[in-house]
């Protein structure tokens, strides 16, 4: 049991808390939740030149060959301070998907290019319920033909369509027995994409598939067996937002404790009452628990090969945590913590994604209660 | 970061699991451990004796004092162990209190006096701090102890007062410097309980159980080598950092087992139209959320251990362990009841286990209170965790 961070992931975490406090404060993530890409090019560069975006990149693929586990501390520090933008998508489930599954050729073609920056992904998966089961692949068929196959279908809930290079699209196969995962550039002919209004400024789109020709060299895997791809795909990602989320409670945890300690009232400051005092325990119990349970699973994840059962603990405990961290901390700052000036809302609005992404509580409590035989 | 043990604690995991099972009367599933403040104490005293002769019961010990000097790993193994299969035998009072603080604090015919009997599992001891007006302001207690020359003369009342009805021996504080801040006037002694002038009077709980009692001290005189360390340093000596894991894993061990059980009767249990109840979806949510609290509870004394063998002095994380364990004991005894309709207000054989969870939920009321109340709990985790200003030491200009 060793629970402390590595020499890799001190380094990791110290070097991006200092590159990410200064580059991107919370003036720069107000203007991104406008910005149509989310980012700035940059940054962009800069997070491909540190080496963030192939960081789970084999070297052999132009990345630095570092592990999910290593991954996860960098991404409590963008939890941290809110950034979003086309980074999830393209370096945590974009190269997963293809480190699984993806050919020789497919690796070597994309990988690197990832890596430098010069290649972002975007994972087509929901239709219409929202839902993380094979079941939600309702309407996306692949019918196939002597070339390949013909793709048909419309994606919901598409993050960072509009600045990606390549969809990875999961559509049923013919005879609707099984998923087949498909890489189509997204200048295919036949892609249209319409923005889905979110509210934490994440960029989500509806895609539409219409007659597109599909190449045999485009199936990531074999045909009908995507599901398990997919399946261990959005593993990294609930684990994933789970790290997000525990570094975002962290950060909202340090506002309020600043806060509490200067605002004065009765003369005194407010973190002197005792029942302001036993709510920010009880923050700190939220958010301890959850760097624990998000920590875990994606050291299970890198690690071992049943990481399922982690991986629902940690999405469900964590989702609903920091739904509750936000609220009390939104409580503490009374008024003006109300206020659209104040940052501490633009945490709040970002955690409506990560707790839906990758399945929410009630989604992985279901797991969870498979898991156990309950 | 590595979320699993190293192969050598897991060994040892196996090892003493599979001594436990061999221990346990009849099968494990059925066992249902025994209640060591009353008709189960013996059978205690009879594992206790067993744990020393493995050298389990003071593992935590160093070397020279005849432990194994094992890490708190292997400590939180043992504990979790334990816990899981209800097995008695521990001694938090004689081995994991007193002992450790007598290698620190003691003279060495103290150590040789005292230590050989815990070490060997022969001895119970209790523990006296609360009194009547100090529950969670312990140092404000009043318990006078007057240096009377060539003895001590003690005088007061302790309470909720431990195992003092089957201990033979207590340590307890006392107050020795009357006028000095209340901190500073307090020393830690010992004494045979067994003594004429002191009275043990039971306390039964709600639950109808009688774990506790009050310790009457009428004129005891105890001799002048029952002080323990210095005078009036008592204070500080009973806040002694020992190298015992204090991680409540015990909580959450003892609260898996509980919901394995649970689980299983849910499992075997119809409703009025025949459907399982753990089909139904609110029964089964409730036992989602339990397995997450459980988890969490686990995850966080994991951690407390894991801070403690890096040399750290966990604070907050031992008041988040103590918080979530305690609480998760209430849940699950409050779900272990809830779920059987009408007949979970029976304590009869017709009641789910007899209503054994029953009778526990009024136990485990206890649990929050006992050992610094939740509330103290928060109250240090946000002075000494998140340094927020104490609300009693600020000084505020009134006008």
């Amino acid at each position: 049991m060793d629970l402390g961070l590595s020499e890799i992931q001190k380094m990791l975490q110290e070097s991006s808390r200092a590159f990410l406090e200064e580059n991107c404060p919370m003036d720069f993530i107000r203007a991104m939740e406008s910005d149509e890409i989310g980012i700035t090019d940059e940054i962009w560069n800069n997070i491909a030149e540190m080496g963030w975006l192939g960081l789970m990149i084999p070297e052999e693929y132009g990345g630095s060959g570092f592990n999910f586990d290593d991954m996860s501390i960098l991404l409590e520090e963008m939890g941290r301070v809110g950034l979003s933008g086309p980074f999830f998508s393209t370096a945590i489930t974009g190269v997963q998907t293809l480190l699984l599954s993806g050919t020789e050729e497919q690796k070597k073609e994309i990988l690197p290019k990832i890596a430098t920056g010069q290649i972002k992904i975007s994972l087509a998966f929901n239709e219409k319920t929202g839902s993380f089961d094979e079941s939600e692949i309702s309407n996306t068929t692949s019918i196939k033909n002597n070339e390949g196959w013909t793709l048909n279908g419309e994606k919901l809930f598409v993050n960072d369509a509009n600045s990606a290079d390549y969809f990875i699209v999961a559509a049923s196969t013919e005879n609707q027995e099984g998923t087949s995962l498909f890489l189509v550039p997204k200048d295919t002919e036949g892609i249209e994409i319409q923005k889905m209004e979110s509210i934490g400024g994440e960029k989500i789109y509806k895609v539409n598939f219409q007659e597109i020709k599909l190449e045999s060299s485009q199936i990531i895997g074999e045909e009908g067996e995507g599901w398990n791809t997919l399946h261990k795909v959005f593993n990294y990602g609930a684990s994933g937002k789970s790290s997000e989320m525990s570094g975002a409670a962290a950060k909202v945890m340090d506002m309020t404790l600043d806060y509490i300690k200067d605002r004065k009232q009765f003369d005194r400051p407010i973190g002197s009452f005792q029942a302001v005092q036993h709510h920010a325990a009880d923050m700190a119990i939220l958010t301890k628990v959850s760097t624990q349970f998000s920590r875990k699973a994606s050291w299970k994840l890198t690690n071992t090969d049943d990481a399922d059962l982690d991986v629902n603990r940690s999405k469900a405990y964590v989702s609903k945590a920091f739904h509750d961290v936000c609220q009390i901390s939104h409580q503490l700052h009374g008024a003006i913590g109300y206020t659209w000036d104040y940052d501490l809302q633009v945490l709040t609005r970002k955690m409506q994604h990560q707790k839906l992404a990758f399945g929410d509580s009630n989604f992985h409590n279901k797991k969870i209660s498979d898991k156990l035989d309950l | 970061m590595r979320y699993e043990f190293s192969k050598e604690d897991e060994d040892f995991r196996q090892e003493l699991r599979s001594w436990i099972r061999d221990e346990i009367p009849g099968e494990f599933k059925d066992w249902q451990g025994v209640d060591e403040a009353a008709d189960g104490f013996e059978y205690g005293l009879e594992i206790r004796r067993k744990l020393a002769k493995k050298g389990w019961l003071t593992m935590a010990w160093p070397k020279e004092y005849g432990g194994q000097g094992a890490s708190y790993m292997k400590q939180v193994i043992f504990n979790e162990e334990m816990s899981y299969h209800r097995m008695p035998g521990r001694d938090g009072f004689g081995a994991k209190m007193l002992g450790p603080t007598l290698m620190v604090h003691g003279t060495e015919e103290q150590k040789k006096r005292f230590l050989p009997p815990i070490a060997n599992g022969e001895v119970q001891w209790c523990q006296g701090y609360s009194e009547p007006d100090s529950g969670s302001d312990l140092a404000s207690l009043k318990l006078k102890v007057e240096d009377k020359g060539d003895h001590w003369l003690v005088n007061g009342t302790k309470v909720w007062t431990s195992m003092a009805h089957k201990a033979s021996w207590i340590f307890f504080l006392g107050r020795t410097d009357p006028d000095a801040p209340k901190h500073k006037g307090i020393s830690f002694f010992l004494a045979n309980i067994k003594d004429a002038n002191i009275q043990v009077k039971p306390i039964i709980n709600m639950a109808g159980s009688h774990h506790f009692n009050q310790v009457i001290f009428e004129d005891v005189k105890i001799p002048k080598d029952a002080l323990i360390g210095e005078l009036n340093k008592g204070w500080y000596i009973a806040a002694t950092l020992l190298d015992f894991e204090r991680s409540g894993v015990e909580y959450p061990a003892t609260a898996r087992r509980n919901f394995e059980e649970i689980v299983d009767l849910v499992k075997n249990t119809k409703d009025s139209l025949g459907v399982p109840l753990i089909q139904d979806p609110y029964i089964n949510k409730t036992l989602v959320d339990l397995d997450l609290d459980i988890e969490a509870a686990r995850l966080v004394a994991y951690e407390v251990a894991y801070l403690q063998s890096q040399g750290e002095v966990p604070s907050i994380e031992g008041s988040v362990a103590k918080i979530l364990g305690t609480q998760l004991s209430q849940k699950v005894a409050k779900i272990g009841t809830d779920f059987a309709g009408l007949y979970g207000q029976l304590s009869d054989s017709s009641a789910p286990f007899d209503g054994k969870y029953l009778k526990q939920q009024l136990t485990v009321t206890a649990y929050t209170i006992f050992a610094g109340t939740t509330e103290i709990q928060k109250n240090i985790i946000a002075t000494r965790g998140l340094g927020l200003p104490r609300e009693d030491k600020l000084k505020v200009n009134s006008k």
